[in-house]
């Protein structure tokens, strides 16, 4: 047993050990209650062909179109899909984007997403990125390719940071 | 007999062992006999040999000497009067340290583990160098076909284009 005199010396380390305890738990109760992180998605077909008429489908926005068309030298961009995605709520999840094009995103240690993407159910391309500067700086990670059925076209998956819904 | 007692003289005398009585009477002798001047200096010599060529050796400290060397100097510590702390004072001055470490100790272990779960420790530190911001990786899964990765840092994107032949 512990003389008496150091009894003072245990409790205030008792007292500290919970404290520290305490302010753990309040840490890692902090961390689950994070906000989720929301990835916009969109399919975006590329052409130098004009809108089909019978298509519902939407120019793309300002912002991505400018920048897009700074990369890329299509006339047209058109968004045929968009669907939000959740970290953690859909990691691992396998999300249709559109009824070709299925997506699945996770989230890797080191503050790093990773995007798979199936084309026609096949294991079509896979890219690790970092998802700060997405969510932060409002970058765009496109993975893209050319459209097999229709030449010279070419369709992008556009992963942004979602607008926060007011 | 007279011989060996000459002989001891003159050693004597070398080695500035004779009385001063007998000093000049050896000196003397030396002036008037050449044989006993050549012994005389025959003995000079080899004194002088044995001076510059006899190898010197130094005889090792003998374990008890050395030990006894310490035991002399903690006796005369303790002679000196250097005071020796009674058991209850070497306990007391533990229990003061100890009052006064184990509180500070424990605090600022609590206070370490608290910033390290404030800040958090990213995953795979030290294993692997930090990624830039733009850093990103393809995969190719393609059989058939290839991935080219561009970015544009002015309009901030990526692109990874795949390519199938």
């Amino acid at each position: 047993m512990f003389e008496f005199k150091y009894r003072n010396s245990f409790l205030s380390i008792l007292f500290m050990a919970v404290l520290g305890l305490g302010l753990g738990a309040h840490d890692s109760s902090a961390a689950e209650g994070k906000e989720p992180k929301v990835f916009l998605s969109q399919l975006v077909w590329c052409t130098d062909k004009t809108k089909p008429a019978d298509q519902k489908l939407k120019n793309l926005d300002g912002k991505l179109h400018r920048k897009i068309s700074r990369i890329f030298k299509w006339k047209n961009y058109f968004e045929i899909s968009r669907r939000d995605l959740k970290l953690p709520g859909d990691d691992g999840k396998r999300i249709r984007i559109s009824n070709r094009c299925e997506v699945v995103v996770r989230e890797l240690s080191g503050d790093q997403m990773e995007v798979v993407l199936y084309g026609d159910k096949k294991l079509a391309g896979k890219a690790v990125q970092k998802y700060g500067p997405i969510l932060n700086k409002g970058e765009f990670l496109v993975i893209g390719g050319d459209d097999k059925d229709n030449y010279g076209d070419a369709w992008l998956l556009v992963i942004s940071a979602a607008q926060k819904k007011k | 007999m007279k011989e060996i007692d000459t002989f001891e003289r003159i050693q004597a005398y070398l080695d500035g062992e004779l009385p001063e009585s007998e000093h000049a009477e050896v000196a003397a002798l030396l002036d008037a006999d050449e044989s006993l001047q050549g012994l005389y200096d025959e003995l000079i010599e080899g004194r002088d040999l044995l001076r510059t060529h006899e190898p010197q050796r130094s005889v090792p400290e003998p374990r008890d000497f050395y030990w006894s060397k310490i035991a002399q100097g903690i006796e005369k510590v303790d002679q000196a009067g250097v005071p020796v702390e009674s058991s209850s004072q070497q306990k007391r001055r533990f229990s003061y340290w100890v009052k006064w470490l184990l509180p500070v100790g424990g605090l600022a272990a609590v206070l370490f583990l608290a910033m390290l779960s404030q800040f958090g420790v990213p995953k795979g530190a030290g294993t692997q160098a930090e990624k830039a911001s733009s850093y990103h990786e393809m995969d190719n899964p393609l059989e058939t076909g290839s991935l080219i990765s561009f970015r544009s840092n002015s309009e901030g994107v990526t692109v990874l284009w795949i390519t199938s032949d």
